[in-house]
């Protein structure tokens, strides 16, 4: 029995095909409908948005809209806070994170275990990712709020970066932090034309960096090979950026709980492509993460 | 065989090494040692860093060169630290309780690295364990603390540090985020206590300490602004402030909303000036840097010898002056005084450039001053090209001691490099913050069109500069149109594609700003990177549209006469 579904407004097709699964599939009592209001006018938002809340009309489900600025990370912070302190205990959440920003998935699992030990998830794949760019236009990196790390003045930098298909996401962490050491965490297997899109393996050989594979989409193993890479890396500080599928993120928080010291860098995109990805894959990845 | 140019991080050199490598610059030496705050500016790579490092005291106590060690004790304080990038901060509504935050950061880093300088120069003060006692004592008092006592002086207060560091941290995470204000360090409670304390070691009695805060436009504005706060303070008999930065305009605003002055509060020094200079100095700098790391690298050769000019582009550059000598003769029957030179000091290069066949290769950029040219007069541009010769030469020799790099493999970089550069140039709005694609297309329009324009300007024969590279903008019509170059300006120079430095009008005075192109993006267009010690004017109209419509920037040969009435500002 799922109480609450927490998710994020978006504009692929993803978006209302996997709300369209997950209310076939539970029995919902509430959707907390987070909405970028910075993003709004994008295509197919405002149809998205209007389909989901008639659906919802119909089946009697409950929406609470939450309303975000993805350009004002404070607020946000602050607004989710204020939200959760209203929230009762123990409620089941069924988080969505098809949609969300790594940066908020994160924020949403602080708040979320200071309700409940566990969270159940859910995420669904798209059919296909464009060709061409998928977020341009970055902001400097920034650490996510509680989630900064314990760093020691002596210890040099280790970059984690679990990568994705942004090169130059990937090149301003770089830029932004300089560390001493770089971790590339690269997606096993060549789906979505993986091998040839992750171009940065082939670059990275010009840092100092040592490249990691694992499957992101397997929360568990991931959370494994993250766990022992923090061990080695032991005598560094490290911050992690995860760049890859949004299950990464996940993992990442798991390791979070293990070592309060890591820290969570984001790297804000201004612009992100309207044929981000096409369709959904119906085989969708769901658990429960204890928190 | 270790490559000579390699340029790391100054940071990352052992002192040794960083002393055979460095090359002092008199002119810095006098405001460095001061006891007085000073404002240094620079673009990256301009050596703002092995500067700070240079005067910082683990260097100059390890200089065999060094009489008065002691006198001032330079701290060099990194601001690029992780722990800079926390915002927890910012959930506090109330702005004095950012600054309690961030002040206390400030000064658990400033402590660190104190402790830092004289824990990595053991033996250079002579403490006797009554005088660390008697100084762990006081600061226990002070700082209502115990220190560990089982390690040495500088090691028990770094570890008290540490620990602060560790716990603050973890109250900023978790929920007793209020508790943090209660207990911080700042400034005053804090550091100028720790430094009077260390004037009880006989050999600090007398010492000034100088606070090298190094890059720090990596620091957020409250951070900026707390600094300049400490450097309005006026005393500074017993502390002063070295400030670093690459940031193009700096704030001078403190936590207090006053502004510290240039002049009453700190005196400005701007690495980049000599740069550009009449008489190159930077020329001068340059050789001494290559030669020092050949010394350094026992190759026992000259600098031309190590990067000898490529004999048909030497030739060429013959024949262009040659031409010109003929030209000037029919030009001059009758020449008076240095008519004929300055004739062929002006068009020789240019008749070589502008009558080359199109459909020939691109010109053998070879030689030191080709390297030097190409550099824009920033250390690292010079180092960097530098540093993948040398590495093609040793992999094309299978590592053989290299003793000299052909002009092929020069070429073959800096043409390699400059494809490279116009690729950033290209993806600019992914390479800087806040530069949205649209900005970074103007940018584009305009560097493509910038070398158009000098190409026509290198096969005008009538324009008496046919080589000038560096430009001045003029006729700005309105704040609209000054707004929108300024975006496209400020963004050029904070990637680096463009310098700036103030010119003067001679008649007028008047201060205007000369803007210089990296010339690592003139080998790829096949014009010179020679330059010419002058510029142009491009009005404010015709620099828009070049961005903005991507139109040819016209030629305004009259005004060029006009404007080159301009002299740099030192």
């Amino acid at each position: 029995m799922i109480e609450t579904v927490i998710t994020v407004l978006g504009w692929e097709d993803r978006f209302p095909l996997g709300m369209e699964i997950i209310l076939s599939k539970y029995k919902v009592k509430r959707i907390v409908l987070i909405s970028f209001i910075d993003y709004c006018s994008m295509d197919k938002m405002e149809d998205n948005k209007k389909n989901l809340l008639e659906n919802c009309a119909m089946e009697k489900i409950e929406v609470v809209e939450v309303n975000l600025e993805y350009s004002n990370s404070i607020n946000n912070w602050k607004c989710l806070d204020q939200f959760f302190e209203k929230e009762t205990e123990n409620i089941e959440y069924l988080l969505n994170i098809t949609t969300i920003p790594r940066e908020t998935i994160w924020a949403l699992l602080f708040f979320l275990r200071q309700k409940n030990s566990h969270i159940n998830y859910i995420y669904f794949k798209p059919e296909t990712y464009c060709d061409g760019w998928l977020t341009k236009n970055y902001k400097n990196p920034r650490l996510l709020f509680k989630h900064s790390g314990v760093f020691e003045l002596d210890k040099k930098l280790a970059l984690f970066i679990i990568t994705g298909f942004d090169d130059s996401r990937l090149d301003s962490l770089i830029e932004y932090y300089e560390p001493s050491k770089i971790v590339v965490f690269s997606q096993r297997g060549n789906q979505f034309h993986n091998m040839d899109r992750n171009k940065y393996i082939k670059k990275s050989n010009s840092f100092e960096s040592e490249i990691v594979e694992f499957d992101s989409y397997d929360v568990e193993e991931a959370t494994k090979i993250l766990n022992d890479t923090i061990i080695k890396y032991g005598d560094s500080n490290i911050i992690i950026s995860s760049q890859g599928p949004k299950l990464s993120s996940l993992s990442t928080y798991k390791n979070h709980l293990l070592h309060d010291s890591i820290a969570f860098a984001y790297v804000p995109a201004q612009d992100f492509n309207l044929e981000y990805s096409k369709g959904i894959n119906p085989d969708y990845i769901d658990g429960k993460l204890e928190i | 065989m270790e490559n000579p140019f390699v340029f790391d991080r100054p940071n990352n050199i052992n002192i040794s090494e960083f002393i055979q490598f460095y090359i002092k610059e008199n002119i810095y030496t006098r405001f460095l040692e001061s006891t007085r705050n000073i404002l240094l500016i620079g673009v990256r790579g301009s050596g703002k860093t092995s500067t700070l490092r240079y005067y910082s005291f683990p260097v100059q106590f390890a200089n065999s060169e060094v009489e008065d060690k002691y006198s001032v004790i330079g701290i060099h304080i990194p601001s690029k630290h992780a722990i800079f990038g926390k915002r927890e901060y910012l959930l506090y509504e109330n702005q004095n309780k950012q600054s309690v935050v961030i002040e206390h950061f400030l000064c658990i880093n400033i402590i660190s690295c104190i402790c830092e300088t004289f824990i990595s120069t053991p033996g250079s003060l002579d403490l006797t364990s009554d005088i660390e006692k008697k100084i762990l004592k006081n600061l226990s008092f002070i700082l209502e603390s115990d220190f560990p006592t089982e390690n040495s002086l500088f090691e028990s207060i770094k570890l008290f540090v540490n620990k602060e560091a560790n716990s603050s941290q973890r109250k900023l995470n978790n929920d007793d985020f209020e508790s943090f204000i209660d207990f911080s360090f700042s400034f005053n409670n804090t550091i100028i206590p720790f430094l009077e304390q260390l004037k009880n070691i006989p050999n600090l009695e007398n010492s000034h300490f100088s606070l090298f805060f190094d890059d720090i436009q990596d620091l957020g504005k409250i951070h900026q602004e707390i600094i300049n706060s400490w450097i309005s303070y006026r005393d500074n008999k017993l502390f002063s402030f070295k400030i670093a930065t690459a940031d193009i305009k700096p704030s001078f605003i403190t936590s207090t909303g006053g502004v510290i002055l240039e002049g009453h509060d700190f005196v400005k020094i701007d690495l980049t000036k000599r740069l550009y200079n009449k008489e190159s100095e930077f020329s001068k700098f340059a050789r001494d840097v290559i030669a020092k790391r050949l010394m350094i690298a026992k190759i026992d050769v000259s600098v031309e010898e190590f990067l000898p000019e490529s004999e048909s582009f030497r030739k060429g550059l013959d024949d262009g002056k040659l031409k010109a000598r003929k030209l000037a003769a029919i030009k001059y029957p009758d020449p008076k005084g240095t008519q004929i030179n300055d004739y062929v000091a002006k068009y020789g290069r240019a008749i070589y450039f502008r009558e080359r066949n199109p459909k020939a290769n691109l010109p053998i950029y070879s030689g030191f001053e080709t390297l030097v040219d190409i550099s824009t007069g920033v250390i690292r541009n010079l180092l960097t090209p530098a540093f993948f010769m040398y590495e093609k030469q040793l992999s094309n020799t299978n590592g053989i001691f290299v003793r000299e790099i052909p002009s092929d493999v020069q070429k073959e970089i800096i043409l390699n490099r400059s494809e490279t550069f116009w690729e950033k140039i290209k993806d600019i709005d992914s390479e800087i913050e806040n530069c949205p694609e649209e900005l970074g297309k103007k940018i584009n329009n305009f560097f493509n069109q910038l070398m158009i324009y000098l190409k026509k300007r290198l096969k005008n024969e009538t324009i008496s500069e046919p080589r000038a590279l560096n430009f001045i903008i003029s006729q700005i019509a309105n704040e609209e149109e000054q707004i929108q170059i300024d975006e496209i300006i400020n963004t050029s120079l904070k990637s680096t594609l463009l310098y700036k430095r103030m010119v003067g009008h001679k008649a007028t005075g008047v201060k205007l700003p000369l803007y210089v192109p990296n010339r690592m993006m003139l080998p790829l267009h096949g014009l010179d990177s020679h330059g010419q010690y002058s510029h142009f004017p491009i009005t404010g109209r015709a620099f828009l549209e070049a961005a903005l419509q991507n139109k040819e920037i016209p030629f305004f040969a009259d005004e060029d006469e006009a404007t080159n009435q301009l002299e740099l500002i030192f």
